[in-house]
């Protein structure tokens, strides 16, 4: 019996590592329902002529994000966090005697991060770095992914991949690095606090979105004489599951918001400050459900407009999931859903073709999300020495990220695409679909459109 | 409204409740009367909206 007891106190610390292990690839592989959903979505919002374009564009961001983040993405997380303002930015250039404090504890993150690294590689000796790049790579998807949807049915794929890298594999990543790492110089400076990535994710990814609408413009007949005509989704029951299977990953998205390492004693956020699951659990379901009520009340029960009102939801409160009351989350959540509409239909004015409303969902709430915590979670300290959480170090935060790492890039990077004729398909593809043109396939073979003959 | 912690070890050591409406019950609810206006809100509107 003694001798059991001593075998099974001996294989704890393997439990211990094991369980964390086991948390993040349980939850990473689950938060790919994320990427099943935005297929789903993405398909279903375009014309049957663009279907599998349209798919395989979105597909095709999961290996085209994954190899770059693989390749620089993850050392950009770890290499930036002090820089420019803190610390050195960090790399194979770094002599680690030369480091003391928090640079050299942030610096031992940063070996492991290179693609040649042996904590990246089959080892007994890290069990955990694997599991973190595999989250933080979804993460990455994810965020390019939000850029996919706005800009289909008329972009070149190659001109889309160079823009997915840039925003899945730098962009939001430098965000994630100054604003969501426990080094990063946005909280230690500013007291910064963004828990489930209202603005290091969606605020990011949004607006640099609109960056890049700016210059492709909008679809063929999405306008005429300046005024907004209908593109009807082909398939609205797709879109529809679609979203819900991306509220689903969600649930699995903020929970990898949360630390959760072999030694701890608690679940924390990523500053530091104690978080629970059963927290997440009330929030976001909550959230969801204000910001369908709110997507439904404003839209007047349009049904996409409605099923987004539920990310729109979520999205507003992300930022201060972890310290709001329930009964807040839900008004807030009402409250940036309801908005969420209005921007639908101000995209509209000006002529923007954002076709699944990813600046409003993701880039108007995100910024909203990232603000709210310095009115409704000001003053926490989330670490010794820091400032405390503030509506100032909000706004900065919040503007870094949506405008000067979204926006300003987004826009740059797809001018530069459009001036050397690699941003948009030309009109004859976009008119016969790129199913066919590019593809030389249709997603509806046996399929006629022609309108039925009386007898 | 905010954080009902004066130091961060009090929130990082923190064992019961951590939400910023800790200090200020009387906001907590106000948004939970405000929760369930919307609530009703919407179940009216369901049968209105066309």
């Amino acid at each position: 019996m003694e001798e059991q007891a001593i075998e099974g106190l001996a294989a704890l610390p393997f439990l211990k590592l094991f369980t964390a292990e086991a948390y993040y690839y349980i939850t990473g592989v689950l938060m790919l329902l994320i990427h099943v959903g935005f297929l789903a979505y993405e398909g279903g919002v375009a014309r049957s002529k663009n279907f599998l374009a349209t798919m395989l564009k979105n597909l095709m961001t999961v290996p085209i994000v994954g190899l770059t983040f693989f390749f620089f993405g993850f050392w950009v997380y770890n290499a930036f966090p002090l820089w420019p303002v803190t610390g050195p930015l960090f790399g194979p250039w770094t002599d680690p005697a030369s480091l003391s404090g928090v640079a050299s504890d942030a610096y031992g993150l940063v070996v492991g991060s290179y693609p040649w690294s042996e904590a990246l590689a089959p080892t007994k000796s890290d069990e955990l770095t694997g599991v973190f790049w595999m989250v933080f790579a979804l993460f990455a998807m994810t965020t390019a992914s939000i850029l996919s949807g706005a800009v289909i049915e008329r972009i070149q794929m190659g001109g889309y991949y160079i823009l997915a890298v840039v925003l899945g594999s730098f962009c939001w990543v430098l965000a994630a690095a100054w604003g969501w790492n426990y080094y990063g110089w946005w909280t230690t400076e500013w007291g910064w606090h963004d828990f489930g990535c209202a603005v290091v994710v969606h605020g990011v990814s949004g607006m640099f979105a609109l960056g890049v609408l700016l210059n492709l413009g909008p679809r063929i007949g999405r306008f005429v004489d300046g005024k907004p005509q209908p593109i009807l989704p082909h398939n609205i029951s797709l879109t529809l599951i679609g979203l819900f299977l991306i509220f689903i990953g969600f649930f699995f998205f903020l929970a990898d918001c949360v630390i959760f390492l072999p030694d701890y004693t608690g679940l924390t956020t990523i500053y530091g400050g104690p978080v629970t699951l059963a927290t997440l659990a009330m929030n976001v379901t909550l959230a969801l459900s204000a910001g369908l009520i709110g997507g439904y009340l404003s839209s007047k029960a349009d049904p996409f407009l409605t099923i987004s009102g539920g990310l729109a939801g979520i999205i507003t409160v992300a930022g201060g999931l972890d310290l709001y009351h329930p009964g807040l989350v839900i008004v807030l959540a009402f409250a940036g859903a309801w908005i969420m509409p209005k921007g639908v239909a101000m995209m509209e004015k000006f002529g923007i073709d954002d076709v699944v409303g990813a600046v409003p969902v993701h880039g108007i709430t995100g910024m909203i999300g990232g603000i709210l915590p310095g009115i409704f979670a000001a003053g926490y300290i989330q670490q010794a020495g820091q400032p405390p959480i503030n509506l100032l170090g909000q706004l900065g935060g919040t503007f870094i990220g949506a405008i000067l790492l979204g926006f300003v890039p987004g826009y740059l990077v797809s001018l530069l695409l459009k001036s050397l004729g690699l941003l948009r398909v030309s009109p004859e593809f976009e008119e016969e679909g790129l199913d066919l043109k590019e593809l030389g396939v249709s997603a509806y073979p046996e399929q006629t459109f022609a309108a039925p003959v009386k007898a | 409204m905010g954080s009902p912690f004066d130091t961060a070890e009090g929130y990082v050591n923190a064992e019961g409740a951590i939400h910023s409406f800790v200090g200020s019950p009387a906001l907590a609810t106000i948004c939970l009367i405000l929760s369930v206006i919307i609530t009703l809100w919407f179940l009216y509107r369901s049968f209105t909206l066309h």
